[in-house]
């Protein structure tokens, strides 16, 4: 180690050219950028709720943008989600990096609980950053097909948040309740914390939610049947 | 009670489309910005230009970033991008200088030139290092970034950060040395 010479090196006073008010220059230069994920607002608006910040979401459809539906944006409103764009584009169906799940890691590794389906192989597993703070253990099996597990709750403002191309269908998996949403969709929950936090679909436009009385919410999601879907969440420990 | 936003609630309303946030958030980061694109580049303009380049890209991902993550190294990967790509279309360069130290009263004329002369020829001698030499040393002791953050400005991994100031600092002092 060279700690005489590390501390000089520190020591340098570099005369760094005075620098450029950039905040200024950027500034102008945004204010006339459209936004390409979420809706265009003005300079100085009012600040909005932080909730309504982190939960600014891309609804993957197909081609297009869509207006939120009034009802739907008076719900947003009211979990302090006001902004949601749904926006037409090409379904992804690549698993793992494109799904922006976060992290990779494993199951000994994750400091959150992780439901497994234990008959679908080796899954690649993901530490996910949810809007809320939380985090989900996101499992990635061959198909693909996405288990998720979240403490969550989406039951009470479900039909209102999945969106206008989407339906949602109460069944019931060992007891607990489960909701099977088909079309493009996303959903709101609320997460333990009392916040708002909103997914999009993430792999396709069927998922099977189910609230477990142990508080975690399981996610099944891909190109799947309800029978299919079902199972999987019934295998799951 | 008023407060000030913190940087992770500035990120998520610039996010949103808030460019008043967004202007809060280039204000707090712009020194280091432009000197991580002049370390670079060796050159102002280009600096100038790069790092407000970088400022309108990050914007434009904003909405990739995953919230929750320190927004200094996501941040400075972009920087050095746009600075590394002015770096190869441009001839023109300017070495650092060293900061004129006003007078003190406890130290002599004589000691103070000699100090200045010591500070110079370390400065010259990190100016003669080899490229990837002399910015991680620039990085790590000049600009003061921590290792993850000269890793995301250099595009490696922490670990090859720490191997390569170690190297570095060997090939300065053999530098100074002579």
């Amino acid at each position: 180690m060279t700690p005489d010479l590390e501390r000089a090196l520190r020591e340098l006073e570099i005369d760094w050219p005075a620098t450029p008010d950039l905040a200024a220059t950027v500034a102008a230069r945004v204010a006339d950028e459209p936004r390409p994920t979420t809706r265009a607002r003005g300079w100085g608006r009012p600040r909005a709720r932080l909730a309504a910040a982190v939960a600014a979401v891309l609804l993957v459809l197909a081609g297009g943008t869509l207006a939120v539906p009034e009802a739907r944006s008076t719900v947003f409103r009211w979990l302090g989600i006001e902004s949601v764009e749904i926006k037409r584009g090409t379904p992804r169906a690549t698993p793992r990096a494109s799904l922006d799940l976060g992290t990779p890691t494993t199951l000994a590794k994750l400091s959150v609980p992780a439901l497994q389906a234990p008959g679908l192989g080796t899954p690649g597993v993901y530490a996910t950053a949810l809007p809320d703070g939380s985090v989900a253990a996101s499992l990635v099996y061959d198909g693909p097909v996405l288990v998720q597990t979240f403490r969550a709750r989406v039951e009470p403002f479900i039909e209102k948040t999945i969106g206008a191309g989407a339906d949602v269908e109460r069944l019931d998996v060992d007891g607990a309740l489960a909701l099977w949403i088909t079309g493009p969709h996303g959903f709101a929950y609320e997460a333990p914390n009392d916040s708002f936090g909103y997914e999009q679909q993430r792999l396709a436009g069927r998922t099977l939610l189910v609230e477990r009385a142990d508080g975690l919410l399981l996610r099944v999601e891909g190109q799947l049947s309800r029978e299919r879907a079902l199972g999987i969440a019934r295998s799951v420990q | 009670m008023a407060r000030a936003l913190t940087e992770s609630e500035l990120i998520a309303l610039a996010a949103e489309g808030d460019g008043d946030a967004y202007a809060s958030l280039v204000r707090a980061h712009q020194d280091i910005a432009f000197r991580t694109a002049m370390l670079i580049t060796q050159d102002a303009a280009e600096a100038e230009e790069a790092a407000q380049d970088a400022f309108v890209k990050a914007w434009r991902a904003l909405p990739r970033f995953r919230q929750g993550e320190p927004w200094r190294p996501w941040l400075l990967t972009i920087v050095a991008n746009e600075a590394r790509n002015r770096r190869r279309s441009a001839g023109r360069r300017t070495a650092l200088a060293l900061r004129v130290e006003p007078p003190r009263e406890d130290r002599s004329a004589e000691s103070a030139v000699l100090a200045a002369e010591t500070r110079g020829a370390l400065l010259a001698a990190l100016a003669r290092l080899r490229e990837d030499d002399r910015l991680v040393l620039g990085c790590r002791y000049l600009l003061e970034l921590s290792e993850a953050e000269t890793a995301a400005a250099l595009g490696v991994r922490p670990g090859t950060v720490k191997s390569r100031t170690s190297r570095a600092l060997g090939r300065l002092r053999e530098e100074v040395g002579e």
